[in-house]
C-alpha cells in the first residue's frame, strides 16, 4: 500500500477538477436512464488490490503548469480522461490528498498526482461514475 | 485455479478448461452488447438495448471473461494485475447460478476491477445490481431498486444465494 495521508486536503476547492483515466471495458449500458446510454462503472473509481486508494490528477494544477488532459493521454492511447469536481467526492465520503509521483514504475513521474481517500462506498462510486465528464473520449471501435 | 475458490473449481473445471484455453480468440463478439461505441450522452442505438439473457448469451460472456483474462498487468495505466483465473471462475460459476435462478436472468455487463477480479453488473428494470469477485474469495453485491439499496459482502455461494440477490435476479425480468 502507498505510503499516504488520508486526511482531506482543504487546499484543494470543491470547484476544482480531478481527472482519472478511464479503461474501455468500465464504459457499461445503463438502461435504467432515460434514454438509455452508457456511463462509466462504479469499478472507474475503486482502490487498488494492495489498498492503494484511487489515483487522480489534479486537473487545476496540471493546467496551471501547462499540461492538458491530451497531452497527459498521449501516453495512453488506449484509455479516455474523465474530470469531477473535488466537491462531489466529498459529498460521498470521500477525501482528496495531494500524493505527487516521482517515476513511481510503470508510470512516469506525475507531480500532479493525487488520492481518492475514505471508505468507497458502491453506492458513492457510482455517484461519481455518474457525476463525471469526457475530457477525452474512449476512441471508438 | 486457484486454492481460494475450492467450492467452484469443481463445478468450473468442465467449463474452465474450455475457455481458459481459447482466452479471447473464440466465441461470437459481444459488441452489440458491450462494445465502445457512440454514446457519450447520447441514445444508444435500438441494436444495443434487445433482450439478451445469460443462457441466450452464454457463449458470448464466456468469450467476455476469456477477453478479461488475457488483459495484460497495467491494463488500467494505474498498476492493476492482472485479472485472477480463480475469480473468473468463480464468475462463471455465479452466472451458471444465476440462470438456475430463472431461465430468464438477463445477462450482465462483465467488467474487469483493478483488484485484478471481476464485476458482473446489470442496469435495467429500474434495477442496479453489482456482483464483485475479489481475488481473494470475497465477494460483494449491491442491489438498489427505488430508493432501497442493501451492499452485501461474504462468499460466492452466501452471496448468490442470498434473498437480495435472488429477489434483483426476478426483478431485472420485469
Amino acid at each position: 500500500m502507498a505510503d499516504q495521508d488520508s486526511t482531506d486536503d482543504p487546499t484543494i476547492a470543491n470547484e476544482d477538477p480531478l481527472w482519472r483515466r478511464i479503461f474501455h471495458r468500465w464504459w457499461v449500458l445503463d438502461k435504467n436512464l432515460q434514454p438509455p446510454r452508457k456511463r462509466l462503472s462504479s469499478q472507474a473509481f475503486e482502490d487498488s488490490k494492495d489498498g492503494t486508494p484511487c489515483s487522480v490528477h489534479l486537473g487545476k494544477d496540471a493546467t496551471a503548469a501547462g499540461v492538458s488532459a491530451e497531452s497527459i493521454m498521449q501516453r495512453f492511447p488506449e484509455h479516455g480522461m474523465v474530470s469531477i469536481p473535488a466537491g462531489i467526492a466529498r459529498e460521498n465520503g470521500l477525501g482528496v490528498v495531494r500524493h505527487p509521483d516521482r517515476n513511481e514504475p510503470p508510470n512516469p513521474e506525475d507531480p500532479f498526482h493525487a488520492y481518492l481517500v475514505g471508505d468507497k462506498k458502491r453506492k458513492a462510486c457510482v455517484e461519481l461514475g455518474e457525476k463525471a465528464i469526457w475530457l477525452v473520449r474512449l476512441r471508438e471501435s | 485455479m486457484a486454492p481460494l475458490f475450492p467450492q467452484v473449481a469443481a463445478s468450473a473445471t468442465a467449463f474452465g478448461a474450455l475457455w481458459i484455453a481459447g482466452a479471447g480468440t473464440w466465441g461470437p463478439s459481444l459488441v452489440n452488447v458491450t462494445g465502445v461505441a457512440s454514446t457519450y450522452g447520447r441514445p444508444v442505438e435500438a441494436s444495443h438495448l434487445r433482450r439478451s439473457t445469460i443462457a441466450s448469451d452464454f457463449m458470448a460472456l464466456v468469450a467476455h471473461l476469456g477477453d478479461i483474462l488475457a488483459l495484460e498487468a497495467n491494463w488500467d495505466s494505474y498498476a492493476s494485475p492482472r485479472i485472477d483465473r480463480g475469480a473468473t471462475s468463480a464468475a462463471l460459476v455465479a452466472l451458471l447460478s444465476l440462470a438456475s435462478i430463472s431461465p430468464e436472468a438477463p445477462a450482465p455487463f462483465v467488467v474487469p476491477t483493478s483488484r485484478g477480479g471481476v464485476q458482473l453488473e446489470w442496469h435495467e428494470q429500474g434495477v442496479d445490481l453489482e456482483i464483485e469477485i475479489r481475488p481473494d474469495g470475497k465477494v460483494l453485491a449491491f442491489y438498489s431498486c427505488g430508493d432501497a439499496s442493501h451492499e452485501l459482502s461474504g462468499n460466492l455461494v452466501e452471496i448468490v444465494s442470498s434473498h437480495e440477490v435472488r429477489e434483483a435476479i426476478l426483478a431485472l425480468q420485469g
